[in-house]
């Protein structure tokens, strides 16, 4: 049970940077989520704490001791791989007492632990059986229970439910987030689907191209996102983006939704926005509302209504689909009736929900 | 015509069973038949002489042939677990290198592509003991005398080794080394995050891995064994005083030289069965290996 | 530390390379060197002299033949090929058979196929030279060739059964279900498919039958059907060795071989590997 500890860790291959100067503090029984399009560094970040790739630059701490140079057997972490690795040649409950058979642990103890894991995870009727001989669940149950038994310092997950069919997927996240609560201990798990990462992360780290872009609670992240990359990324469907020229007309500051739509800018971002000709606007589809007519107080609201594209039902929402600036806008209906594709709909957006990000630099404002 | 062949198995399959048939199986069943008689090419009428058991008998009590029965296990179990061992190492060492390692793997087949009488030609080139390059190596280091490598009674036999070794090793090596190069590396991995050092991976997961590939080297490997024969013919003949007559070599000499066809088959029989026990001891223990990695 | 191990590393790799390769050379070298040279003592380690001697010899290109090589080159090429061509035919239609049916005994036919393969060529050898002299086809082209086609079946049809359970059996259905026949999408899609393989396969065969010695040293006897083998064995005197001779006939024996196995290399193995076993 420790914290574990990046300091300036970088990883290259050649002249490519696959990790730059990355700084983390994990600390103790933190579920810390690794999220980012594939090749932003997120398995190698993995992987270097594991001990299975060398390190560029930098340092890792787990606990209090520095572990650069140690070997993945030396460092009691556990990892659960993406096509569970297990080794197919031995039983289950080979596979389950295999690190403490190295370990040189008494076989009575092994045993005991063995048990415990098979107990936690629901494995009792799988001991004898090899893996060929499970289904694609029952593996990554006992790629987990592999990790439990060393009850190691941190756990680390490597896209461990990306092999299984979706609804597999979402129990197993349960268990998993279960099993987290149940065992207290560090886990760093990556994967590249933001839903997973929302729903078992105490925090979450959204990387791109080697750099961490935003590190945060997932209401944080998904309510408060740095910038365009993380808000398209963490949500879905993703946040709407469109980019709008902002006017002045009569001292009021303007912006340019669409062609014929003029919004008043919100008076709490007047002064960031005043000496800007263009914003990138980012609007949640579940903060388009559809309404039957507009209220009167606009003020603090945007309003317009626009011809509908395409409309998806979905059972509890429809989602409507239609264009700003050219660019594909999806609002949520949760209330749905039957929509006419060509229909004009109302919608409205309460100013206080909208993020604008800086044209240039894309970062949040 | 050709097209109902390829609508059925059997019709499929039987120009090779009439083949093997015709080549393999009636030659062997007229050789167990004669095995039973006092057959010698000198007098074909001794074809129908029946003698029962005696030739088997004879050969129970001959002594020379026990030697040269224990002699070829021997030799089959040193230079199959010497190759196997080589092999082994040859591939472990050629997986390390990334750089030049097809054109090394090339070099490495080169020892296959050798016919075993070429084979034995060479090392008995290499092995003569007044122009062998072996000697005339020892001779640039201060060995002046001449080391009777294919005449002394105990080198003789180490020298066919070499050859033999020298012959297969590579197809231990080129066979373990695709092995070594289809293990998946998530095992690996998952085995050093659990603790093993590079011996414990090797023993627990790499091994593992690679038991179908030796077996496979070693089922291959055991189908020419008998061609060993060729090597020992023209290295030594079974000389020096018999020292390196294995059962092949006693085939020839009794069959073709002293003309004795029923003796010699009884002979070949034991040979025979030999090879194929090898042969099938192999192939079990090779889909034993697949099964348990859970393979088909 | 570590630069030590690279370099006791590389050193290992060296001493290996010599170990294979040196012999071959050594081979090499002394079929280009006088007879004398040869026999020098204490040895004469870089050649003063290179000859073709023993080729113009072996090839009577003066007029007076020494051994008939040009005559054994000329049987092996043929036995060697015929028999491959035919054993090849053969092998693939039972490689197909294997890896796409299901029929009773699979299994243990596959097996006893293979076990008919391990008879030593010398056991084999009594037998078939009693009957072949009866037959009438020893010392023939026809007697050897009909040998090795059968010694190399068992051998292609492991080969080939796994070159075609490496092509998904849906590639022959869409086939089919396209018109095709059985054998029009075996001859139209497998067969292409399965192609370097069996390419591969032809020249593993080609190679056992141009090597092979134990059977053909009894079934052959004179220079009408003696094969390349057998002739090296012509320098071979009961006391006295021609051992330049020998070396020339050794290279031109191990050219043909050498170029084979290296276009076959990349599928032998593979072929090896997936090949022939059905749990």
């Amino acid at each position: 049970m420790a914290k574990v500890e990046l300091k300036n860790l970088t990883k290259k291959y050649g002249d490519v940077v696959a990790v730059q100067n990355m700084d983390l503090t994990i600390p103790h029984n933190e579920f810390l989520v690794l999220v980012g399009p594939s090749g932003c560094g997120k398995s190698t970040t993995l992987r270097m704490i594991a001990g299975l790739e060398e390190i560029s630059g930098g340092e890792i701490f787990i606990g209090d001791q520095k572990v650069n140079e140690k070997d993945p057997k030396d460092r009691n972490v556990s990892m659960v791989f993406q096509n569970y690795a297990l080794y197919p040649h031995m039983t289950v409950e080979e596979n389950l007492g295999f690190s403490l058979k190295i370990a040189k642990v008494n076989p009575d103890e092994i045993e005991a632990k063995v048990q415990d894991a098979v107990n936690i995870l629901g494995l009792e009727d799988l001991r004898k059986r090899k893996p060929s001989q499970l289904s694609g669940g029952q593996r990554q149950r006992v790629a987990m229970g592999r990790a439990i038994v060393r009850r190691p310092d941190a756990f680390l997950f490597d896209e461990p439910l990306s092999n299984l069919d979706a609804k597999l997927r979402t129990q197993m996240r349960t268990e998993i987030k279960k099993l987290h609560q149940k065992l207290k201990t560090t886990v760093i798990y990556v994967t590249h689907d933001q839903v997973e990462a929302m729903t078992l992360a105490d925090r979450i780290i959204i990387m791109k191209d080697g750099f961490i872009e935003q590190i945060g609670s997932p209401i944080d992240v998904f309510s408060n996102p740095v910038n365009v990359f993380v808000a398209t990324f963490i949500g879905s469907p993703p946040m709407n983006i469109i980019e709008c020229e902002i006017t002045k007309s009569n001292d009021q500051i303007m912006i340019k939704l669409d062609n014929d739509i003029l919004v008043h800018c919100p008076k709490e971002k007047i002064a960031k926005l005043a000496d800007l000709k263009k914003v990138i606007v980012g609007i949640r589809a579940e903060d388009i509302v559809p309404v039957k007519s507009f209220s009167n107080e606009q003020k603090s609201l945007w309003a317009f209504s626009k011809a509908i594209d395409l409309a998806e039902p979905l059972g509890t929402e429809t989602q409507l689909f239609f264009k700003l600036q050219n660019q594909e806008i999806i609002s949520r209906m949760y209330n749905p009736r039957p929509v006419d594709v060509g229909e004009n709909i109302n919608f409205q957006i309460e100013t206080n929900k909208i993020h604008f990000f800086n044209y240039e630099t894309k970062k949040a404002i | 015509m050709v097209r109902k062949i390829f609508r059925s198995p059997v019709m499929l399959i039987m120009p090779s069973i009439l083949a093997i048939g015709f080549v393999i199986i009636i030659p062997l069943i007229f050789s167990f038949y004669t095995s039973f008689t006092s057959y010698k090419l000198t007098r074909p009428d001794s074809l129908f002489n029946f003698v029962g058991l005696r030739n088997y008998e004879r050969l129970i009590d001959n002594a020379k042939f026990w030697y040269a029965f224990g002699r070829t296990i021997l030799f089959l179990a040193v230079v199959l677990n010497l190759e196997l061992l080589f092999g082994l190492g040859i591939a472990l060492l050629i997986n390390k290198i990334t750089w030049g390692q097809r054109t090394l793997r090339t070099i490495m087949m080169f020892p296959m592509m050798f016919s075993p009488i070429l084979v034995g030609f060479q090392w008995k080139y290499i092995f003569n003991d007044n122009i062998g390059l072996l000697n005339n190596f020892l001779y640039l280091f201060g060995y002046e005398s001449a080391i009777p490598w294919l005449i002394d009674k105990y080198l003789a036999m180490g020298s066919i080794m070499v050859a033999e070794i020298w012959a297969n090793t590579s197809i231990f090596a080129i066979l373990l080394l695709a092995g070594l190069l289809g293990i998946p590396r998530d095992p690996i991995e998952a085995a050093r995050v659990d603790g093993c050092n590079s011996w414990q991976v090797f023993k627990n997961i790499t091994l593992p891995f690679l038991m179908p590939f030796v077996f496979i080297a070693l089922t291959i490997r055991s189908l020419d064994v008998g061609r060993a024969y060729d090597i020992v013919h023209i290295m030594t003949g079974g000389g020096p005083a018999m020292r390196t007559e294995l059962l092949w070599t006693m085939i020839a000499r009794i069959g073709y030289k002293d003309a004795n066809m029923g003796f010699a088959n009884a002979m070949s029989y034991v040979s025979i069965i030999l090879s194929i026990a090898f042969t099938y001891y192999f192939f079990t223990k090779l889909v034993a290996a697949r099964r348990d990695l859970g393979q088909q | 530390m570590k630069q030590i191990k690279k370099i006791g590393f590389w050193f290992l790799v060296l001493f290996l390379l010599i170990l294979i390769c040196l012999p071959g050379i050594w081979i090499f070298v002394s079929a280009f060197r006088p007879n004398p040279e040869i026999l020098a003592k204490p040895a004469n380690w870089i050649p003063d002299r290179w000859t073709l001697h023993q080729f113009t010899q072996m090839f009577s290109i003066n007029g007076y033949v020494s051994v008939p090589a040009f005559k054994y080159l000329m049987n092996s090429v043929i036995i060697s090929s015929v028999s491959t061509v035919i054993a090849i035919t053969i092998g693939m239609m039972g490689g197909y058979a294997f890896a796409r049916f299901n029929f009773k005994g699979k299994n243990k036919i596959f097996l006893s196929l293979m076990l008919a393969r391990a008879v030593p060529g010398i056991s084999l050898s009594l037998p078939l030279f009693i009957l072949f002299a009866k037959v009438g086809i020893i010392n023939t082209s026809f007697g050897v060739i009909l040998v090795y086609v059968a010694m190399n079946v068992p051998f292609t049809i492991w080969l080939t059964d796994g070159f075609f359970r490496q092509i998904p059996k849906e590639m022959s259905e869409v086939a089919r279900t396209d018109g095709c026949t059985r054998f029009q999408a075996f001859w139209n899609v497998e067969l292409p498919l399965a192609g370097p393989g069996i390419g591969a396969a032809a020249i593993f065969a080609f190679l056992l039958s141009w090597n092979e010695y134990a059977l053909a040293s009894i079934l052959t006897r004179t220079v009408h059907s003696k094969t390349l083998p057998i002739g090296m064995m012509d320098y071979l005197d009961e006391f006295t060795i021609n051992w330049a001779g020998m070396c020339a006939i050794a290279v031109v024996m191990i050219i043909p071989a050498l170029i084979l196995t290296f276009i076959v290399q990349k599928h032998l193995v593979s072929g090896l590997t997936f090949g022939g076993v059905k749990g």
